[in-house]
């Protein structure tokens, strides 16, 4: 028997109603009349979300620009189908997050605090605060880097960017939330016109994406770098966290996993196309020679690609990244604030919550974009080399993660019908080995490499 | 029930009951806060998971290593 439906009728329960209900029981009761009355493209707006702000959320400020480093260092060729499969991948995990969410209604780390214990729990929201703190410091960066553009200051640019979070929690609710970060993550499309902007040759696109070359060239260090670079930057544990959590605070039940797949996809269709994007555009880099490693130092890729693009494609670069870090800033802060209120049993975890209601939440939510920000603006901070490693460590950090959400998902105790398929647990143990495999190789070759560099 | 909660009580044939209508019943909060059991995890399952917390270790000490040197060389 699932451990889900042993409870009994809504009204047997509806003593016990609490303001957070209230306002999910609204969003809800539009979904369930756009369903009665067979209006489809009504239900997939109303829960279209948590999907495509996971997989937009992710092209966030390190992965533009790991991107865009790929399409610098190596031009057309391997990184192009590269990224297009690493988002299939995310796919087929974030679908897993999603169903998991919708068939018990809790988050990932609430699932995995019950099923397996505080010990277990606090090690994965460890490792989730540490990665989403190096990398809301890597947002922040973006929007600093991407505001610097237009002469915008550092304070300021970090004043904006705590004020983002800050101001979009305000309201107690989720659908808010959401609507306002979807419309925010939009704008992560100026890739594909700064893409337009660096015309490519639409055969040399087509060839890169068919046949997945040239290859790429050069020291096995660097490849591996960007090769688990571009992974971290589609594949990581706070999508995990955010897209479950998000599924379960948005009300979205067993009924609703269609939509939550088209959501899901469309998200990644859209990521997709904006990561590719990101590296097509840099590709006039790797065309002129221009050394990567100078431009993520100095003024940044779209001072660089100015001269070369035009002011415009530059200028919508400077506007993209400024979008990809805010948007990161609040999905990421919003998953370390689900993750946080959910370790915490007993406390309220979601924006349909007052302040006073789940004060675990919203402090999280807005406590680690405060501090992200302050190690930004702290002098001489190594910004540059946590902005490189970041993708880096969610990259090391994965595979537990993936381990734990295909034992939950196969869990038919809380899943009941909706287990995974054994399709989905081949993929999923393959993504998992895959991670495994190029973070290791990495991790050798960074070592060895690091020895050797030392003994010439 | 949790104490966090504000619980609202309505009498039958108030307005908000439709509304209520529109959550399934394990959805709402007075049943999403009740926690499940403890999973009775197998041994080979445990050891998986000790595997990849020690595989995170090691990986991490040498990609630390590899960032604070190259944090030593670039500066």
């Amino acid at each position: 028997m699932t451990l889900l439906k042993d409870k009994t009728t809504t009204h047997e329960l509806a003593d016990e109603l609490s303001s957070e209900d209230i306002d999910r029981s609204k969003d809800r009761s539009r979904v369930l009349a756009a369903r009665r009355n067979g209006r489809r493209g009504m239900l997939l707006w109303l829960l279209l979300g948590p999907g495509v702000l996971t997989m937009l959320g992710e092209n966030d400020g390190p992965s533009m620009l790991s991107y865009a480093a790929s399409g610098a260092t190596y031009g057309l060729g391997f990184f192009l189908p590269f990224i297009v499969v690493a988002f299939a991948a995310a796919y087929v995990v974030q679908e897993m997050s999603m169903r998991l969410g919708a068939v018990t209604h809790r988050g990932y780390g609430e699932l995995i605090f019950q099923r397996f214990g505080p010990f277990w729990g606090w090690l994965a929201v460890g490792d989730l605060v540490v990665t989403n703190l190096v990398t809301l410091i890597t947002e922040v960066i973006a929007i600093r880097v991407g505001m610097s553009f237009f002469g915008i200051s550092a304070q300021i640019a970090v004043v904006c960017a705590v004020a983002l979070v800050v101001v979009n929690t305000l309201g107690s609710r989720y659908s808010r939330w959401e609507r306002l970060t979807m419309g925010l993550a939009l704008f992560n499309l100026l890739f594909l016109a700064v893409a337009f902007f660096a015309r490519p040759s639409p055969g040399a696109v087509a060839e890169a994406l068919l046949t997945w070359t040239p290859l790429p060239t050069g020291t096995p260090q660097e490849f591996l770098l960007l090769l688990t670079s571009n992974i971290g930057a589609t594949v990581t544990p706070w999508m995990l966290f955010f897209q479950q959590s998000a599924s379960a605070d948005k009300g979205l039940t067993p009924k609703d996993i269609p939509q939550g797949c088209l959501d899901t996809g469309l998200g990644t269709v859209l990521a997709a196309i904006t990561g590719c994007a990101a590296l097509v555009a840099a590709v006039p880099l790797f065309a002129h020679h221009i050394n990567v490693s100078n431009l993520q130092g100095g003024a940044g890729y779209a001072e660089a690609l100015r001269p070369i693009i035009g002011a415009p494609g530059a200028t919508m670069f400077a506007l993209g990244l400024i979008e990809a870090g805010a948007v990161a800033m609040l999905t990421i802060s919003a998953s370390t604030a689900y993750a946080i209120g959910e370790a915490f049993g007993g406390v309220g975890h979601s924006f349909n919550q007052s302040i006073s209601e789940a004060p675990f939440f919203h402090a999280a939510n807005i406590g680690i974009a405060i501090a992200a920000g302050l190690i930004v603006l702290i002098p001489n901070s190594p910004l540059l080399a946590i902005t490189l490693n970041a993708n880096m460590l969610a990259t090391i950090l994965m595979p537990p993660a993936l381990v734990f959400l295909l034992v939950l998902v196969n869990d038919r105790e809380i899943m009941g019908p909706w287990v995974n398929s054994w399709r989905g647990n081949m993929l999923g143990i393959l993504i998992t080995v895959a991670i495994i495999l190029a973070g290791t190789a990495y991790a050798i070759v960074a070592v060895l490499g690091t020895f050797m560099s030392a003994g010439t | 029930m949790s104490n966090y909660m504000q619980t609202l009580h309505r009498p039958e044939g108030h307005p908000d009951n439709e509304l209520i209508d529109a959550l399934e019943p394990d959805q709402l909060v007075s049943a999403s806060s009740v926690p499940f059991p403890r999973l009775r995890v197998r041994r080979a399952w445990k050891i998986g998971f000790w595997a990849l917390r020690i595989y995170v270790l090691l990986i991490t000490i040498p990609v630390i290593y590899a960032f604070i040197v190259d944090l030593h060389g670039g500066s």
